[in-house]
């Protein structure tokens, strides 16, 4: 019995039919009907029809429809001038050749293509939707589903897949019938192309005599198609690789078992983490167990990227191993693959790997390390891929050098900068010229048959080592927003720009009223030098009754960052600013970051201030928080505010303030660690840059002065004390930061070497306990053996993260670092973006304005949160990185230094060494050290005997201290300079 | 309609006499005429409606859902709303129960069709809504007065909303014993399966009766006892005055169970009920067996005609 669809006519203009299907949801099957409304109004949106501004009808705003595509569109001699039909596969695929200015203008995108583009890639249908909505590209949706003359209701027995390629191969049909019969007449004839890369949909298209071409096919017959070859994406169909089947990997398992497997709990769903030492080794961390599963091999690992969603089973007891403890880069292992075929055919893995696999087999049975087995598993399946841009540069072995000068479309590998990931296949024409580039790539897709992932060449980003390419490669590696703000987000500053005043006139508006006038109070900002988004200023003055007014003054973002505006829409996306060593990346423009906001020195300026009560003991009497106007008396840096409170000839007040605020701050430290509070290190250090060349000059480890951690202590004050506050207010939703105890997992390892190493130990049993026994962890013989003991500790810490309130429970909004019961960041809003939710949420609190419902609402504040957390890390990744990008350029220049090391870890091939001076680590590979032959790995010691370049016999281990000469190398298979160390 | 004494006398003579007359002249085999439809509730997996020319109206929805396993019992539910009357009176629950009963018993081979997996199985859910001609005249939700027994005419409901129930097809694997998977469904339609497929060579098999009938959902008939006689598909009047009442299931073929005895008054004036001898219900399944394969052959017509309401006339 087929179903037949009714289809009722309502009004002129308006039908009715019923689309039936079943909705098969976690297991359920629901029928589910719906009435669908079809109209004849609907426009072709062409300028060259002249019915269809006719028919056209306003929209709810009154607003009439803008017909965007051209009369004279491109002409190309095999199609004549033509708009062209994009399928749902050249969107999923080719988004960054659409988005090219040379080509693609003049396009429809019937509702079907994006309604399925939406449901297989948001991102990509975000993209889309930008190019519909810009009006150079001329890109028009057309509503072929809602349109009379173009919907198709299903067949029996049609594939949904098959209804759609119908349904937009009737699009195609309409549109040419529809303008050759209601085209202008002085109009040149004007052609429908449909572009797509399924030959059944191309054939059934041509078929009904609509023209239809291959995306590769289409751009060629472009008049510019020469130069746009190379954006086309890698597909089944058109020239695809020609390689042979290299291997077979496993296919994933179907949704159905995915689904069932993860309910019943023999399948685990998480985020996969791959070993940046060994690229075959994943780990992922599953709520079922205490320790991480361990992932190993290309087979189990089965095309899985660094940081995927995945689901994974559990391998057999058997095969349960003890992690590795072996160096492995690709590089080495399939030096001697050739793109363009694959390596002896029907080789599921290649012998290299199944021998280390093996002895990692045999290690993991051997008794005696019997207690440090963990389960493995492979992954089954992947639900969610991680896969952005890629910056990377193509493979030197991969290129033929007799094919570099031709113009033959070849494949060849690109190599990422990430270690973690697989080099990727591209096919280009240009791979000769592309050679020494840094060069932006996209993945596409991995067959399992594919022992490597297919991609295509996006952009070049110029030279490799030149500032600028490798500024935006690191800058493109972790997705830091860099364009420049919209034009859009910039007319939502001050329309007076720098010119802007704070109102003389303070009974103007109600929020003004509002306001505290705080500009007598002698308040003086300390940063460091050359600082220029000041966000933070403070005063003290001695009360009568001997107390301290003390106050911490905040600039007033919010003032002009208001909410739904399209300025903070870009705050909360990019999150926070970037801080790279030549460069700053803004959260928000710089009029207000630099000027409007920072609060300079002798002007007026719109605050936030919390203001305290406190006794001389530095506990808290009072806490007011106020909207205020201040006026800065001076901007210090650190040096400067030292110099001046040091100088006993100074005795005005400001001074006498500065040197309360120092006393104060130094008991409220004390009252920190003796709560328990953490000193951790981070071998953090500064590029000096010679201001006239942009050279790298020197690099020195940060120092800190007394007036550095003068600021840092009233800052913990302000963001606990307006934790405090905006919780009180709205328990389910403030914005807060919490820092999780670390699992004692963590420090396994660890402990482990300092036992057996040190005869030391750390306790873990609170942050107090853990401080103490940091403190009493000290080496006599070696006074850095502290110090890099707390790098390490800093590297088993949990990472903080902001969270609303509703989230967790009171106890668990733990600071541990800090040993504060709760906190939060309030202090720097300019170049914070929690900050400025802290803000709105404190106004509201005091009731100096109401909230806006995206703060109120907790979904909504999980969505803020999460996107910060990622953008904050990946601001501090992109930081470090610029830091060890000057740092290889400053070795470069001089080489051969020999420099203090301490091994900080020990692999049966290599070991990692730490220069605390520069704050690098580098590997040292077996081979590099000695006879590689001779050496003997005992992971209970954590040591390495061996026989060096001399044949000497040598025992080195964990925590050593080394003479190390670094060298600048360029790591021929990344390109990235690097420290190489050699031991001395 | 209430009558007097003597017109109920009246009725008692007339359909006790040796050669009965029934009011409204039917035979005493001949059941009323019927106006029925299926399908005609989108969102049900399957849906019958069925009117009496007294006005009284049966309302069928079938619909599915994915549950694992517990006891098959459980895969079908059955719920019966009467007009606006209160569920918890006992006739209602007691009706409930012998027309689930009914379908439990019968449906053996079709919990084969139910299962989706080794684990799990489409539960039925059919909700059966009676509007009776008398509902108007009630006046509280437990005046039951003038309320014709709607057994018979109910399970003609389901019987052709059942055939006409589809199930969603499974894409997924069907063997989950070893490996569990979550069941996954075909997004399409017109790609389900019916419940009770439809023969396609129906009209070979035309004489063969237990084949034809062999995959049917049960049916059941309410037969009115006045004395020896024996009247099928009693109208109200009939019942009023029945000394007895009996339910007879019917089968695939035959007479199954239950085959029970029912009170038809539900007035509450107990001065008619009488009972009735052994013979009484012999001649009942008799009765049945003659009639029931017409019956079933004349809804098969209905589900045959999909959509279209069907109005049969008393051609039983």
């Amino acid at each position: 019995m087929s179903t037949v669809i009714p289809k009722k006519r309502l009004a002129s203009g308006l039908t009715v039919t019923q689309k039936v299907f079943v909705r098969s949801r976690n297991g359920g099957a629901t029928k589910v009907v719906s009435e669908h409304y079809l109209r004849d109004d609907i426009p072709c949106y062409s300028k060259a029809c002249t019915r269809c501004p006719e028919i056209v009808k306003p929209d709810a705003n009154n607003q009439y429809p803008n017909f965007v595509l051209s009369d004279s569109p491109v002409y190309a001699e095999k199609y004549g001038h033509h708009y062209v039909v994009l399928d749902t596969n050249i969107v999923l695929l080719a988004i960054d050749l659409l988005e090219n200015k040379d080509a693609f203008c003049d396009v429809i995108v019937p509702q079907t293509v994006l309604e399925e583009v939406r449901n297989r890639s948001f991102p990509i249908y975000t993209r889309l939707r930008a190019l519909c909505k810009s009006d150079e590209k001329r890109f028009a949706v057309f509503h072929n589903e809602f349109s009379e003359d173009t919907f198709v209701s299903r067949l029996l027995n049609e594939t949904i897949n098959d209804r759609n390629d119908r349904a937009i191969r009737r699009c195609c049909d309409y549109f040419q019938k529809h303008l050759n019969q209601h085209r202008d007449k002085k109009v040149k004839q004007i052609n429908v192309v449909f572009v797509c890369n399924d030959k059944k949909n191309r054939d059934a298209a041509a078929g009904a005599g609509i023209m239809a071409d291959s995306l590769v096919d289409y751009v060629t017959n472009l008049p510019n198609g020469e130069d746009l070859l190379d954006f086309v994406p890698n597909m089944e169909d058109g020239p695809s690789f020609s390689h042979k089947k290299e291997t077979k990997f496993p296919d994933y398992y179907t949704t159905a078992r995915l689904m069932g497997g993860i309910k019943n709990g023999t399948l685990y769903q998480g985020s996969i983490n791959i070993s940046s030492y060994n690229f075959l080794e994943g780990t992922i961390s599953v709520p079922s167990f205490k320790k991480p599963l361990i992932i190993m091999g290309r087979e189990n690992l089965n095309r899985s990227f660094n940081g995927d969603q995945v689901v994974v089973e559990l391998l057999p007891k058997s095969k349960w191993k003890t992690p590795s403890n072996e160096i492995v880069e690709e590089e080495n292992m399939d030096a001697n693959d050739n793109a363009e075929d694959g390596d002896s055919p029907n080789e599921i893995i290649s012998d290299k790997e199944r021998l280390f696999l093996l002895k990692e087999a045999q290690k993991a049975s051997s008794e005696e390390s019997s207690t440090r087995i963990q389960p493995t598993a492979k992954i089954v399946g992947i639900t969610k891929r991680s896969w952005r841009f890629y910056v990377g540069q193509i493979s030197e072995n991969s290129v033929a050098k007799d094919s570099r000068t031709s113009n033959a479309a070849r494949n060849c590998f690109v190599i990422l900068m990430d270690r973690s990931l697989p080099k990727i296949r591209i096919r280009t024409r240009k791979a000769g010229e592309l050679l020494g580039q840094r060069i932006v790539v996209a993945v596409d897709s991995w067959p399992s048959t594919s022992k490597y992932p297919e991609g295509h060449f996006v952009k070049s980003l110029g030279a490799i080592e030149s500032v600028q390419a490798e500024t935006e490669a690191l800058l493109l590696e972790h997705s830091v927003e860099y364009k420049p703000f919209s034009k859009k987000v910039l007319e939502c500053l001050p329309k007076e720009g720098h010119d802007w005043k704070v109102p003389t006139k303070l009974d103007g508006d109600e929020f003004i009223k509002k306001r505290k006038d705080f500009r007598d109070k002698l308040v003086c900002s300390i940063d460091p030098p050359g600082c220029v988004d000041i966000d933070d200023a403070l005063h003290a003055k001695q009360l009568p009754d001997g107390n301290w007014e003390v106050g911490v003054h905040i600039a007033d973002v919010t003032n002009f960052v208001k909410p739904n505006t399209p300025l903070d829409a870009e705050g909360a996306y990019r999150g926070t600013s970037v801080y790279l060593v030549d460069k700053r990346i803004d959260m928000l423009p710089e009029l207000l970051g630099t000027d409007l906001c920072s609060l300079k020195p002798y002007v007026d300026r719109f605050a936030f201030s919390v203001i305290w009560t406190l006794d001389n003991d530095a506990n808290i009497i009072d806490t007011n928080f106020h909207k205020s106007i201040i006026r800065s008396r001076e901007a210090f840096s650190y040096e400067r505010a030292q110099l001046r409170i040091d100088d006993a000839s100074q005795q005005d007040d400001l001074t006498k303030g500065m040197r309360a605020l120092l006393d104060l701050s130094i008991k409220l430290k004390q009252q920190r660690l003796d709560a328990g509070a953490l000193n951790l290190a981070s071998p953090e250090v500064k590029v000096h840059m010679d201001s006239e060349t942009a050279d790298p000059g020197e690099v020195e480890i940060k120092k800190l002065l007394a007036t550095n951690s003068l600021v840092e202590e009233f800052m913990l004050l302000a963001n606990i004390s307006v934790a405090k506050k905006i919780y009180d207010a709205f328990p389910q939703t403030a914005m807060l930061r919490r820092h999780a105890a670390p699992p004692a997992t963590n420090f396994e390892v660890l402990n482990e070497m300092l036992r057996v190493r040190k005869n030391m130990s750390i306790s873990l049993d609170s942050s107090k306990a853990l401080a103490d026994s940091l403190d009493r962890c000290v080496d006599p013989q070696d006074p850095y053996f502290n110090t890099l003991l707390r790098i390490m500790a800093t590297r088993c810490m949990m990472a903080a993260e902001y969270f609303p309130s509703g989230m967790f429970s009171y106890g668990e909004f733990r600071h541990y670092g800090l040993a504060s019961e709760i906190y939060t960041h309030f202090t720097s809003p300019i170049r914070r973006y929690c900050d400025v939710v802290a803000h709105r949420q404190l106004a509201a609190a005091i009731g100096y304005e109401s909230l806006d419902f995206s703060h109120r609402d907790k979904d909504k504040m999980e969505l803020i949160c999460k996107n910060i957390n990622k953008r904050h890390r990946n601001a501090q990744f992109a930081g470090r990185a610029s830091i060890e990008y000057y740092v290889g350029q400053v070795m470069k220049n001089n080489n051969n230094d020999t420099q203090e090391g301490y091994i900080i870890k020990v692999f049966s091939n290599g070991i990692v060494v730490l220069v605390p001076k520069f704050g690098i680590e580098g590997l040292i590979k077996l081979e590099v050290l000695g006879d590689a032959n001779s050496a003997k790995f005992d992971d209970e010691n954590f040591s390495l005997s061996f026989k060096d370049q001399n044949g000497d016999a040598k025992t080195i281990s964990v925590f050593e201290h080394v003479n190390v000469q670094i060298k600048s190398v360029l790591d021929p298979a990344t390109s990235k300079r690097k420290a190489q160390l050699v031991l001395v | 309609m209430s009558f007097s004494v003597s017109e109920k006398d009246y009725l008692y003579q007339s359909l006790s006499s040796k050669t009965p007359i029934r009011p409204d002249g039917r035979k005493s085999h001949q059941l009323r005429g019927i106006e029925a439809s299926i399908n005609f509730l989108p969102n049900s997996n399957g849906s019958s409606r069925i009117r009496l020319s007294d006005g009284s109206e049966v309302i069928i929805s079938i619909k599915s859902k994915v549950v694992k396993m517990s006891t098959l019992a459980d895969l079908i539910e059955l719920d019966l709303t009467i007009d606006n009357l209160r569920d918890d009176l006992t006739f209602i629950s007691d009706w409930t129960n012998i027309l689930r009963n009914s379908l439990l018993r019968n449906f053996a081979d079709k919990f084969e069709c139910l299962k989706l997996t080794t684990r799990y199985y489409f539960k039925l859910y059919v909700d059966v809504l009676f509007l009776s001609s008398s509902s108007n005249a009630r006046t509280t939700k437990t005046d039951t007065s003038f309320l014709q027994n709607p057994l018979s005419m109910i399970s003609f409901g389901i019987y052709l909303a059942l055939k006409s129930t589809r199930l969603p097809l499974l894409i997924s694997n069907s063997n989950d014993k070893d490996i569990e998977e979550l069941p996954t469904f075909n997004d399409d339609w017109s790609s389900t399966v019916l419940l009770y497929p439809q023969d396609e060579d129906e009209e070979i098999k035309e004489n063969n009766t237990t084949s034809q009938n062999s995959s049917s959902p049960p049916l059941l008939f309410v037969l009115s006892v006045v004395k020896n006689n024996l009247f099928i598909d009693p109208s109200i009047e009939e019942q009023e005055i029945s000394d007895c009442g009996l339910v007879i299931g019917w089968c695939s073929g035959k007479v199954v169970s239950p085959i029970e005895s029912l009170n038809l008054n539900q007035s509450g004036s107990s001065e008619y009920i009488k009972g009735m001898h052994g013979q009484n219900i012999i001649e009942g399944i008799k009765m049945i067996e003659n009639v029931a394969a017409t019956v079933s052959k004349g809804l098969d017509e209905i589900v045959k005609d999909g959509n279209n309401s069907v109005f049969m006339d008393s051609i039983f």
